[in-house]
């Protein structure tokens, strides 16, 4: 999908996907979802965009590989 | 005994201090407080008042006569930002969709406020769950700045800044994701801390977006607000989330001074983008920290843009999943502007969030290159002061702008990197409505900050000025 395809999504579109992903929207609020949508995509699929170049870096979220673990085990793995 | 307008008007700190050495009952600061509470109840700043706080203070004066001071805060009325659970109390975060929800928990900041000796007063009003930066809230009444009371006051927590500002406590808490901690402390007058994620417990906190929410005092100084914090970081067991650091003397570490202190200025960026009194109160705020010894630099973090796009998709897509359920169950008990939010933000693309959460490890990376050459970096909170209340575009530079994302513009950054940042008041623009200067550190490095604008607080006497409605 462009920016240009994205920058115009129509309420039909979002009708659309809020279908797929089971969202109930009424038609006035689909309107206001495009409005929103139809701004904010453009940037986001910019960072998106800028983001393939970066190959290797791991999202922010992490687990605590420690959390979990026995104490003596978590004891071992401090050491 | 003390009057009633030098209770209104005096930080935390001193009223802690005056409790502590019998000067003050707590029966008076919350006597004092609560009718200034009733009398500034067109604020819309609380959602409930506890009228039991006055029990609770005459406990806590016995305590004192006796001799036993519970702690640093002993006999010292806070206010809590009503997403926050206090057990056997309403928490409606600021919702129909919870206007009936009794808490059946404490939160683990609410434990250690009491632990300390504080007094909660009441529960502040918000955006509806936090989501939005105007505290335009149709359910309990729009939250009102009590410095033009036909403006908004900031968001989400702006029923804590207004109650703060307006002299019905003396510390508050708030929850800041994108800078809803930030934003009313600075469009009020008063200071606030973002504190690290993983410094202060979300356990007992409603959520908004989990990967940047975290809990921050609210209060007249920076004194007030290390006292503050003080009491609520550390780690916890209920909050995996909570990093085993210890805890810095923060009130210790305010009169260390600035000198020698490197202050950062990103190009293209801090001083970029912004109504022209808030330029000029960044540049005043700079140049008293460099007249107190602090070397200023230029530095560079080359992929800065893209961050309010980065931040508009992790904050919608979290609340979104959060509110999945409710939504459907509950369509019709959220606010348009919230509802109108969680539906889009089960619309953006997974990848795209994924991509913005990498976005954040890179904006990190290029922050943490940035602290080798700097200590504290500083833009403004937000690039304007106080909008007329249910104005959804704002004026910069000539154009108007989508409000909730010119109000993300500078607070975006620590929200992103899970940096530190206080708010500190800047000054006044030509209306007399508060500017906020920010300090952005290091992980952990809360004292810098909190010494960066206890230095700004000792040369200036923005943090002392009061509203109208505090003129008693």
């Amino acid at each position: 999908m462009s920016a240009t395809r994205s920058s115009q999504l129509s309420v039909a579109d979002i009708m659309a996907t809020a279908a797929l992903i089971d969202l109930p929207l009424s038609e006035a609020d689909a309107e206001e979802v495009a409005e929103l949508l139809s701004a904010w995509m453009p940037p986001a699929i910019a960072l998106s965009t800028r983001m393939q170049s970066v190959q290797e870096l791991m999202p922010a979220s992490l687990f605590d590989p420690t959390v979990g673990m026995a104490p003596d085990e978590t004891t071992a793995a401090a050491g | 005994m003390t009057s009633r307008s030098e209770i209104l008007t005096m930080e935390l700190h001193t009223a802690a201090e005056r409790v502590s050495n019998g000067e003050v009952s707590p029966v008076e600061l919350v006597g004092a407080c609560l009718e200034q509470a009733a009398a500034t109840a067109d604020t819309n700043a609380y959602i409930s008042v506890f009228d039991d706080a006055r029990e609770v203070a005459e406990a806590s004066a016995a305590m004192i006569r006796a001799g036993y001071r519970i702690g640093p805060l002993h006999g010292v009325p806070i206010a809590l930002k009503d997403n926050i659970n206090v057990a056997g109390k309403l928490t409606t975060a600021g919702s129909a969709v919870l206007k009936d929800n009794i808490s059946t928990i404490d939160a683990t900041v609410v434990e250690r406020l009491r632990s300390a000796g504080a007094i909660i007063i009441g529960k502040t009003n918000l955006h509806e769950f936090a989501w939005g930066g105007t505290s335009a809230n149709v359910t309990f009444g729009f939250v009102k700045n009590p410095w033009d009371m036909t403006r908004m006051p900031g968001g989400s927590s702006g029923g804590s800044g207004v109650a703060v500002a307006a002299g019905t406590c003396f510390g508050a808490l708030g929850t800041d994701t994108g800078g809803s901690v930030r934003l009313p402390s600075a469009l009020n007058g008063i200071t606030g801390v973002r504190p690290t994620i993983g410094r202060v417990s979300n356990a007992g906190v409603i959520p908004l977006a989990w990967s940047m929410d975290t809990v921050g005092p609210m209060a007249r100084s920076a004194r007030d607000c290390a006292l503050l914090l003080g009491v609520l970081a550390g780690h916890d067991p209920r909050d995996p989330g909570t990093a085993d650091v210890g805890v810095d003397d923060y009130v210790g570490g305010l009169d260390s001074g600035v000198d020698g202190i490197r202050v950062g200025l990103i190009e293209g960026y801090s001083l970029y983008h912004m109504q022209s009194a808030v330029e000029q109160a960044v540049r005043g705020a700079v140049d008293v920290l460099e007249g107190l010894g602090a070397v200023v630099k230029q530095v560079s973090i080359p992929d800065i843009e893209g961050n309010i796009s980065a931040q508009l998709t992790v904050e919608s897509v979290e609340p979104s999943t959060y509110h999945q359920r409710s939504l459907r169950a509950s369509r019709d008990d959220y606010a348009d502007d919230v509802r109108l939010l969680l539906q889009v933000g089960e619309l953006i693309p997974a990848v795209h969030y994924v991509q913005a959460q990498r976005y954040r490890a890179l904006l990190r990376q290029q922050m943490l290159a940035a602290y080798r050459d700097v200590d504290v970096i500083v833009c403004p909170t937000l690039p304007f002061t106080a909008t007329p209340l249910g104005e959804t575009l704002v004026n910069i530079d000539g154009a108007d702008e989508d409000m909730l994302s010119a109000i993300m513009q500078f607070t975006g950054l620590p929200s992103l990197t899970g940096l530190p940042a206080v708010t500190a008041p800047g000054g006044f623009d030509e209306h007399r409505l508060p500017i906020g200067v920010q300090f952005i550190g290091r992980p952990f490095a809360e004292a810098t900050l909190l010494a960066c604008a206890a230095a700004l607080q000792s040369a200036t006497d923005h943090h002392l000025q009061h509203p109208p409605v505090l003129a008693v």
